[in-house]
Protein backbone atom coordinates (compact mmCIF):
# COMPACT_ATOMS: atom_id res chain seq x y z
CA UNK A 1 0.00 0.00 0.00
CA UNK A 2 2.85 2.89 1.06
CA UNK A 3 4.96 1.19 -1.51
CA UNK A 4 2.40 2.28 -4.36
CA UNK A 5 1.60 5.38 -2.75
CA UNK A 6 5.40 6.22 -3.01
CA UNK A 7 5.11 4.78 -6.74
CA UNK A 8 2.46 7.82 -7.63
CA UNK A 9 4.14 10.46 -5.54
CA UNK A 10 7.47 9.47 -7.72
CA UNK A 11 4.97 9.50 -10.99
CA UNK A 12 3.96 12.98 -9.50
CA UNK A 13 7.23 14.81 -8.73
CA UNK A 14 9.07 13.99 -11.88
CA UNK A 15 6.13 15.35 -14.00
CA UNK A 16 6.58 18.52 -12.01
CA UNK A 17 10.42 18.28 -12.39
CA UNK A 18 9.74 18.52 -15.69
CA UNK A 19 7.82 21.39 -15.82
CA UNK A 20 10.52 22.86 -13.36
CA UNK A 21 13.23 22.72 -15.75
CA UNK A 22 11.16 24.31 -18.64
CA UNK A 23 10.26 27.09 -16.42
CA UNK A 24 13.55 27.69 -15.23
CA UNK A 25 14.65 27.38 -19.32
CA UNK A 26 12.08 30.09 -20.13
CA UNK A 27 13.03 32.33 -17.08
CA UNK A 28 16.53 32.32 -17.73
CA UNK A 29 16.25 31.98 -21.59
CA UNK A 30 19.06 29.39 -22.20
CA UNK A 31 19.01 26.94 -24.61
CA UNK A 32 22.63 25.15 -23.44
CA UNK A 33 22.70 21.96 -22.06
CA UNK A 34 20.83 20.41 -19.17
CA UNK A 35 20.90 21.87 -15.56
CA UNK A 36 23.40 19.95 -13.35
CA UNK A 37 22.38 16.86 -11.03
CA UNK A 38 22.23 18.89 -8.09
CA UNK A 39 18.87 20.38 -9.35
CA UNK A 40 17.86 17.14 -10.63
CA UNK A 41 17.99 15.73 -7.14
CA UNK A 42 15.44 18.55 -5.98
CA UNK A 43 12.25 16.72 -4.76
CA UNK A 44 14.12 13.15 -4.57
CA UNK A 45 14.21 13.36 -1.06
CA UNK A 46 11.49 11.26 -0.46
CA UNK A 47 13.70 8.34 -2.32
CA UNK A 48 17.04 9.21 -0.81
CA UNK A 49 16.31 10.93 2.24
CA UNK A 50 20.30 10.76 3.11
CA UNK A 51 20.96 13.41 0.50
CA UNK A 52 21.77 16.74 2.00
CA UNK A 53 19.65 18.77 -0.61
CA UNK A 54 16.14 19.72 1.11
CA UNK A 55 13.29 19.40 -0.13
CA UNK A 56 11.40 22.92 -0.39
CA UNK A 57 8.77 23.82 1.63
CA UNK A 58 5.55 24.62 -0.54
CA UNK A 59 5.53 27.82 0.90
CA UNK A 60 9.22 28.95 -0.73
CA UNK A 61 7.58 28.65 -3.92
CA UNK A 62 5.42 31.36 -5.55
CA UNK A 63 2.38 29.89 -6.69
CA UNK A 64 0.79 32.01 -8.92
CA UNK A 65 4.30 31.62 -11.14
CA UNK A 66 3.06 27.95 -11.49
CA UNK A 67 -0.57 28.37 -11.56
CA UNK A 68 -1.76 28.32 -15.11
CA UNK A 69 2.26 27.86 -16.70
CA UNK A 70 1.61 26.03 -20.02
CA UNK A 71 -2.22 26.78 -20.24
CA UNK A 72 -2.73 29.18 -23.29
CA UNK A 73 0.57 29.56 -25.19
CA UNK A 74 0.78 29.05 -29.36
CA UNK A 75 0.68 25.80 -30.19
CA UNK A 76 1.77 26.91 -33.72
CA UNK A 77 4.23 28.85 -35.04
CA UNK A 78 2.30 31.94 -36.94
CA UNK A 79 3.45 32.63 -40.31
CA UNK A 80 5.15 35.71 -41.99
CA UNK A 81 1.95 36.41 -44.05
CA UNK A 82 -0.34 36.29 -41.43
CA UNK A 83 1.83 38.19 -39.24
CA UNK A 84 1.74 40.67 -41.70
CA UNK A 85 -1.39 41.00 -42.74
CA UNK A 86 -2.20 41.02 -38.91
CA UNK A 87 -0.14 43.75 -38.86
CA UNK A 88 -0.74 46.14 -41.54
CA UNK A 89 -4.23 44.98 -42.50
CA UNK A 90 -7.00 47.39 -44.53
CA UNK A 91 -8.85 48.10 -41.37
CA UNK A 92 -5.87 49.28 -39.17
CA UNK A 93 -4.68 51.78 -41.50
CA UNK A 94 -5.84 55.27 -42.14
CA UNK A 95 -7.36 55.97 -45.13
CA UNK A 96 -6.21 59.16 -47.65
CA UNK A 97 -9.23 61.43 -48.16
CA UNK A 98 -9.28 64.05 -50.65
CA UNK A 99 -9.61 67.30 -49.64
CA UNK A 100 -10.91 70.84 -51.26
CA UNK A 101 -9.64 74.12 -50.85
CA UNK A 102 -12.77 76.86 -48.77
CA UNK A 103 -13.49 79.64 -51.44
CA UNK A 104 -14.55 81.55 -48.62
CA UNK A 105 -11.93 80.69 -45.50
CA UNK A 106 -9.11 78.63 -47.71
CA UNK A 107 -9.25 76.16 -44.83
CA UNK A 108 -9.75 72.70 -45.93
CA UNK A 109 -13.03 70.56 -46.67
CA UNK A 110 -14.43 66.79 -47.37
CA UNK A 111 -16.16 67.87 -50.91
CA UNK A 112 -19.94 67.38 -50.65
CA UNK A 113 -19.42 68.91 -46.84
CA UNK A 114 -19.14 72.05 -45.21
CA UNK A 115 -15.84 74.08 -44.50
CA UNK A 116 -15.69 73.02 -40.65
CA UNK A 117 -13.94 76.93 -39.94
CA UNK A 118 -16.82 78.44 -41.58
CA UNK A 119 -19.74 76.65 -39.69
CA UNK A 120 -18.15 77.32 -37.13
CA UNK A 121 -18.36 80.88 -37.18
CA UNK A 122 -22.10 80.98 -38.48
CA UNK A 123 -22.95 78.50 -35.84
CA UNK A 124 -21.65 80.88 -33.06
CA UNK A 125 -22.93 84.11 -34.73
CA UNK A 126 -26.55 82.46 -35.60
CA UNK A 127 -26.57 81.03 -31.81
CA UNK A 128 -26.60 85.27 -30.85
CA UNK A 129 -29.34 85.74 -33.07
CA UNK A 130 -31.51 83.42 -31.41
CA UNK A 131 -30.78 84.18 -28.11
CA UNK A 132 -32.06 88.25 -29.20
CA UNK A 133 -34.87 86.69 -30.49
CA UNK A 134 -35.85 84.82 -27.67
CA UNK A 135 -35.21 87.67 -25.50
CA UNK A 136 -37.28 90.29 -28.07
CA UNK A 137 -40.36 87.66 -28.98
CA UNK A 138 -40.27 85.17 -25.96
CA UNK A 139 -43.86 83.06 -26.03
CA UNK A 140 -45.84 85.70 -28.00
CA UNK A 141 -45.81 84.48 -32.07
CA UNK A 142 -43.60 86.15 -34.43
CA UNK A 143 -45.78 87.43 -37.07
CA UNK A 144 -42.86 89.64 -39.60
CA UNK A 145 -40.04 88.40 -41.46
CA UNK A 146 -36.76 88.58 -39.36
CA UNK A 147 -34.02 91.06 -40.61
CA UNK A 148 -30.12 90.74 -38.79
CA UNK A 149 -28.81 93.49 -38.13
CA UNK A 150 -25.25 92.72 -37.37
CA UNK A 151 -22.53 95.09 -35.28
CA UNK A 152 -21.02 97.90 -37.10
CA UNK A 153 -24.03 97.59 -39.75
CA UNK A 154 -26.68 100.23 -40.19
CA UNK A 155 -30.24 99.04 -40.36
CA UNK A 156 -32.42 100.26 -43.74
CA UNK A 157 -35.04 103.07 -42.28
CA UNK A 158 -37.31 101.65 -44.33
CA UNK A 159 -38.38 98.17 -44.01
CA UNK A 160 -41.40 95.83 -43.40
CA UNK A 161 -39.49 93.18 -41.46
CA UNK A 162 -38.48 92.88 -38.08
CA UNK A 163 -34.92 94.39 -37.30
CA UNK A 164 -32.88 92.22 -34.69
CA UNK A 165 -29.73 93.76 -33.83
CA UNK A 166 -27.15 90.78 -33.33
CA UNK A 167 -24.09 92.51 -30.78
CA UNK A 168 -21.61 90.72 -33.29
CA UNK A 169 -20.31 91.25 -36.37
CA UNK A 170 -20.54 89.19 -39.23
CA UNK A 171 -18.01 87.14 -39.66
CA UNK A 172 -15.20 87.37 -42.04
CA UNK A 173 -12.34 85.22 -43.42
CA UNK A 174 -9.87 88.08 -42.74
CA UNK A 175 -7.75 87.81 -39.79
CA UNK A 176 -8.35 90.41 -37.28
CA UNK A 177 -5.58 92.43 -37.73
CA UNK A 178 -6.59 92.97 -41.00
CA UNK A 179 -10.12 93.81 -40.29
CA UNK A 180 -9.07 96.50 -37.88
CA UNK A 181 -9.58 99.78 -39.14
CA UNK A 182 -5.69 101.86 -38.64
CA UNK A 183 -4.26 104.74 -40.11
CA UNK A 184 -0.94 105.66 -39.64
CA UNK A 185 -0.51 108.66 -37.30
CA UNK A 186 1.24 111.63 -38.83
CA UNK A 187 4.44 112.36 -36.82
CA UNK A 188 5.92 115.80 -36.13
CA UNK A 189 9.53 114.54 -35.54
CA UNK A 190 12.12 115.13 -38.68
CA UNK A 191 15.15 112.71 -36.84
CA UNK A 192 15.84 109.81 -39.08
CA UNK A 193 16.96 106.68 -37.70
CA UNK A 194 20.13 105.83 -39.66
CA UNK A 195 21.27 102.32 -40.09
CA UNK A 196 24.24 101.63 -40.16
CA UNK A 197 25.81 99.69 -43.30
CA UNK A 198 27.30 96.42 -42.82
CA UNK A 199 30.49 95.35 -42.01
CA UNK A 200 32.30 94.11 -45.23
CA UNK A 201 34.90 91.78 -43.63
CA UNK A 202 38.19 91.75 -45.99
CA UNK B 1 -29.41 67.82 -53.59
CA UNK B 2 -28.73 64.53 -55.58
CA UNK B 3 -32.06 62.80 -55.94
CA UNK B 4 -31.51 59.80 -54.60
CA UNK B 5 -35.31 57.96 -54.64
CA UNK B 6 -36.95 57.88 -57.72
CA UNK B 7 -40.13 60.36 -56.97
CA UNK B 8 -43.42 58.71 -56.99
CA UNK B 9 -45.32 59.08 -60.05
CA UNK B 10 -47.89 56.58 -59.79
CA UNK B 11 -50.81 58.82 -58.18
CA UNK B 12 -54.52 58.63 -58.93
CA UNK B 13 -56.02 61.48 -60.48
CA UNK B 14 -58.41 62.43 -57.18
CA UNK B 15 -55.49 62.05 -54.93
CA UNK B 16 -53.31 64.16 -56.65
CA UNK B 17 -55.90 66.71 -56.24
CA UNK B 18 -56.17 66.37 -53.00
CA UNK B 19 -52.70 66.53 -52.03
CA UNK B 20 -49.99 69.17 -53.29
CA UNK B 21 -47.28 67.93 -55.25
CA UNK B 22 -43.71 67.88 -53.11
CA UNK B 23 -40.61 69.34 -54.91
CA UNK B 24 -38.19 66.42 -53.15
CA UNK B 25 -37.46 63.04 -53.38
CA UNK B 26 -40.04 60.92 -51.66
CA UNK B 27 -38.74 57.23 -50.98
CA UNK B 28 -40.86 54.57 -51.51
CA UNK B 29 -41.16 53.61 -47.64
CA UNK B 30 -40.58 55.48 -44.65
CA UNK B 31 -37.30 54.71 -42.58
CA UNK B 32 -37.71 52.14 -39.93
CA UNK B 33 -36.44 54.57 -37.72
CA UNK B 34 -36.18 52.77 -34.39
CA UNK B 35 -38.03 53.98 -30.61
CA UNK B 36 -38.99 52.76 -27.65
CA UNK B 37 -42.48 54.30 -27.52
CA UNK B 38 -43.57 52.87 -31.25
CA UNK B 39 -44.66 54.21 -34.28
CA UNK B 40 -45.91 56.80 -32.02
CA UNK B 41 -42.85 57.94 -30.02
CA UNK B 42 -41.11 58.30 -33.65
CA UNK B 43 -43.42 60.83 -35.08
CA UNK B 44 -43.20 62.60 -31.70
CA UNK B 45 -39.47 62.93 -32.64
CA UNK B 46 -40.08 63.98 -36.09
CA UNK B 47 -42.40 66.32 -35.13
CA UNK B 48 -40.08 67.64 -32.36
CA UNK B 49 -37.76 68.41 -35.37
CA UNK B 50 -40.22 69.90 -37.49
CA UNK B 51 -41.40 72.21 -34.83
CA UNK B 52 -37.46 73.22 -34.42
CA UNK B 53 -37.17 73.60 -37.83
CA UNK B 54 -39.52 76.02 -37.79
CA UNK B 55 -38.91 77.58 -35.06
CA UNK B 56 -35.12 77.98 -35.37
CA UNK B 57 -34.66 77.94 -39.72
CA UNK B 58 -31.98 75.36 -39.03
CA UNK B 59 -31.76 72.13 -37.28
CA UNK B 60 -28.77 69.29 -37.01
CA UNK B 61 -29.36 65.66 -36.75
CA UNK B 62 -28.35 62.59 -38.53
CA UNK B 63 -28.65 62.35 -41.79
CA UNK B 64 -31.54 59.76 -42.21
CA UNK B 65 -33.66 61.53 -39.51
CA UNK B 66 -33.72 64.74 -40.87
CA UNK B 67 -34.02 63.40 -44.56
CA UNK B 68 -37.41 61.99 -43.28
CA UNK B 69 -37.99 64.93 -40.84
CA UNK B 70 -37.84 67.02 -44.10
CA UNK B 71 -40.70 65.48 -46.00
CA UNK B 72 -43.03 66.09 -43.29
CA UNK B 73 -41.92 69.95 -43.07
CA UNK B 74 -42.28 70.37 -46.86
CA UNK B 75 -45.91 68.37 -46.75
CA UNK B 76 -47.38 70.84 -43.94
CA UNK B 77 -45.77 74.11 -45.55
CA UNK B 78 -47.47 72.79 -48.94
CA UNK B 79 -50.80 72.08 -47.20
CA UNK B 80 -50.80 75.37 -45.35
CA UNK B 81 -50.19 77.01 -49.22
CA UNK B 82 -52.76 75.21 -50.53
CA UNK B 83 -55.68 75.40 -47.89
CA UNK B 84 -54.39 78.26 -45.80
CA UNK B 85 -55.26 78.87 -42.39
CA UNK B 86 -59.37 78.73 -42.76
CA UNK B 87 -59.20 75.09 -43.64
CA UNK B 88 -60.01 72.06 -40.45
CA UNK B 89 -58.14 69.54 -41.72
CA UNK B 90 -54.60 71.35 -42.79
CA UNK B 91 -54.92 73.20 -39.06
CA UNK B 92 -55.20 69.64 -37.18
CA UNK B 93 -52.01 69.13 -39.25
CA UNK B 94 -50.39 72.14 -37.69
CA UNK B 95 -51.42 71.32 -34.56
CA UNK B 96 -49.98 68.12 -34.57
CA UNK B 97 -46.72 68.89 -36.43
CA UNK B 98 -46.06 72.20 -34.55
CA UNK B 99 -45.66 71.56 -30.40
CA UNK B 100 -44.94 75.29 -29.80
CA UNK B 101 -48.58 76.67 -31.11
CA UNK B 102 -47.18 80.19 -31.15
CA UNK B 103 -45.07 78.27 -34.30
CA UNK B 104 -48.93 78.17 -36.28
CA UNK B 105 -49.01 81.95 -36.49
CA UNK B 106 -45.42 82.02 -38.59
CA UNK B 107 -46.37 79.61 -40.63
CA UNK B 108 -49.46 80.87 -41.90
CA UNK B 109 -47.80 84.47 -41.76
CA UNK B 110 -44.33 84.32 -42.56
CA UNK B 111 -43.34 81.24 -44.19
CA UNK B 112 -46.72 80.67 -46.67
CA UNK B 113 -46.10 84.07 -48.14
CA UNK B 114 -42.10 83.51 -48.39
CA UNK B 115 -42.99 80.26 -50.34
CA UNK B 116 -46.42 81.03 -51.98
CA UNK B 117 -44.69 81.42 -55.46
CA UNK B 118 -41.13 79.67 -55.02
CA UNK B 119 -40.55 77.57 -57.64
CA UNK B 120 -38.23 74.54 -55.98
CA UNK B 121 -38.55 72.87 -52.62
CA UNK B 122 -38.77 75.16 -49.67
CA UNK B 123 -35.84 73.12 -47.15
CA UNK B 124 -32.14 72.40 -48.17
CA UNK B 125 -30.10 70.06 -46.52
CA UNK B 126 -26.36 69.90 -46.08
CA UNK B 127 -24.01 67.50 -44.82
CA UNK B 128 -22.17 68.72 -41.67
CA UNK B 129 -18.11 69.09 -41.51
CA UNK B 130 -16.60 65.76 -39.23
CA UNK B 131 -14.86 66.65 -36.28
CA UNK B 132 -11.68 65.46 -36.29
CA UNK B 133 -10.28 63.24 -34.81
CA UNK B 134 -13.46 60.91 -34.92
CA UNK B 135 -13.11 57.74 -32.89
CA UNK B 136 -13.97 55.00 -34.82
CA UNK B 137 -12.39 53.16 -37.37
CA UNK B 138 -15.14 51.18 -39.23
CA UNK B 139 -14.05 49.53 -43.27
CA UNK B 140 -10.95 51.29 -43.66
CA UNK B 141 -12.99 54.54 -43.58
CA UNK B 142 -13.13 57.33 -40.64
CA UNK B 143 -16.77 57.18 -39.27
CA UNK B 144 -18.20 60.54 -37.70
CA UNK B 145 -18.59 60.37 -34.01
CA UNK B 146 -22.27 59.18 -33.17
CA UNK B 147 -23.45 62.21 -30.97
CA UNK B 148 -22.05 64.82 -33.35
CA UNK B 149 -24.51 66.06 -36.13
CA UNK B 150 -24.21 64.79 -39.29
CA UNK B 151 -26.53 66.63 -41.44
CA UNK B 152 -27.89 70.09 -41.63
CA UNK B 153 -31.25 70.84 -42.63
CA UNK B 154 -32.64 74.79 -43.26
CA UNK B 155 -35.91 76.80 -44.55
CA UNK B 156 -34.70 78.05 -47.86
CA UNK B 157 -34.36 82.10 -47.99
CA UNK B 158 -33.95 82.39 -44.14
CA UNK B 159 -32.73 85.46 -42.44
CA UNK B 160 -29.99 83.43 -40.92
CA UNK B 161 -25.88 83.41 -42.31
CA UNK B 162 -25.51 81.30 -45.23
CA UNK B 163 -23.34 78.44 -44.58
CA UNK B 164 -22.40 77.67 -48.12
CA UNK B 165 -19.86 80.48 -49.27
CA UNK B 166 -20.91 83.16 -52.25
CA UNK B 167 -20.04 81.42 -55.35
CA UNK B 168 -17.51 82.42 -57.27
CA UNK B 169 -17.58 84.38 -60.25
CA UNK B 170 -16.64 81.64 -63.41
CA UNK B 171 -16.21 82.94 -66.77
CA UNK B 172 -19.75 81.31 -68.42
CA UNK B 173 -21.26 84.18 -66.19
CA UNK B 174 -23.48 86.09 -68.31
CA UNK B 175 -22.08 89.65 -67.22
CA UNK B 176 -18.54 87.63 -67.80
CA UNK B 177 -19.53 86.60 -71.33
CA UNK B 178 -20.88 89.98 -72.26
CA UNK B 179 -17.60 91.69 -70.93
CA UNK B 180 -15.47 89.26 -73.11
CA UNK B 181 -17.50 89.82 -76.16
CA UNK B 182 -16.97 93.48 -75.54
CA UNK B 183 -13.56 93.79 -75.00
CA UNK B 184 -12.94 91.35 -78.57
CA UNK B 185 -14.92 94.04 -79.90
CA UNK B 186 -12.85 96.80 -78.74
CA UNK B 187 -9.61 95.14 -79.83
CA UNK B 188 -10.61 94.79 -83.15
CA UNK B 189 -12.08 98.08 -84.01
CA UNK B 190 -8.67 99.22 -82.56
CA UNK B 191 -7.11 96.63 -85.14
CA UNK B 192 -8.69 97.65 -88.15
CA UNK B 193 -8.75 101.72 -87.42
CA UNK B 194 -4.69 101.09 -86.67
CA UNK B 195 -4.58 98.81 -90.28
CA UNK B 196 -6.85 101.39 -91.99
CA UNK B 197 -4.68 103.79 -90.99
CA UNK B 198 -1.40 102.53 -91.81
CA UNK B 199 -2.88 101.59 -95.59
CA UNK B 200 -4.04 105.42 -96.11
CA UNK B 201 -0.18 106.15 -95.13
CA UNK B 202 1.07 103.52 -97.32
CA UNK B 203 -0.95 105.15 -100.26
CA UNK B 204 -0.24 108.62 -99.06
CA UNK B 205 3.53 107.34 -99.74
CA UNK B 206 3.05 105.29 -103.06
CA UNK B 207 1.06 108.10 -104.75
CA UNK B 208 3.04 110.03 -107.22
CA UNK B 209 0.93 113.24 -106.64
CA UNK B 210 -0.17 116.15 -109.44
CA UNK B 211 3.28 117.10 -110.00
CA UNK B 212 5.19 114.00 -110.70
CA UNK B 213 4.69 112.89 -114.43
CA UNK B 214 3.56 109.53 -115.32
CA UNK B 215 5.70 107.11 -117.93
Amino acid sequence: MLSRAYLALGERLRCFEHNFFCLVKVLSNQHGPPPPSALVLVGTDLHMPHLSIPYPKSDEYDSTLLDGFLWAVPKKRRSREKRLTRKHSANKQLCVKKLLMCTNCGGPHEPGRLCPICYALVKDTTASLYERVKDKFGLSPIEKEILAVYKGETPPRETDRVIIEVPKPRPSFFTRNLRTPSTPANSDSTTVDVVPDTKVIS
Amino acid sequence: MKLLYRPRTVVTAEVAKLIPALRTAIRPKPLKLSNEEGTLGKLNSLSRLVTALVRDERVEHTYSTLSEARDYAERLIAVAIEHGDCHQPTMELADFWLKEKQLVHKLFKVLVPRFRDSTVSYTKMYKAPIAYPASKYEGGNLQARADLPQAILELRNNPLLPVLPRPTPTRNWIHNVLLEEARKEYSQEKRMGEEFAALERMQTMEDPGPDKEID
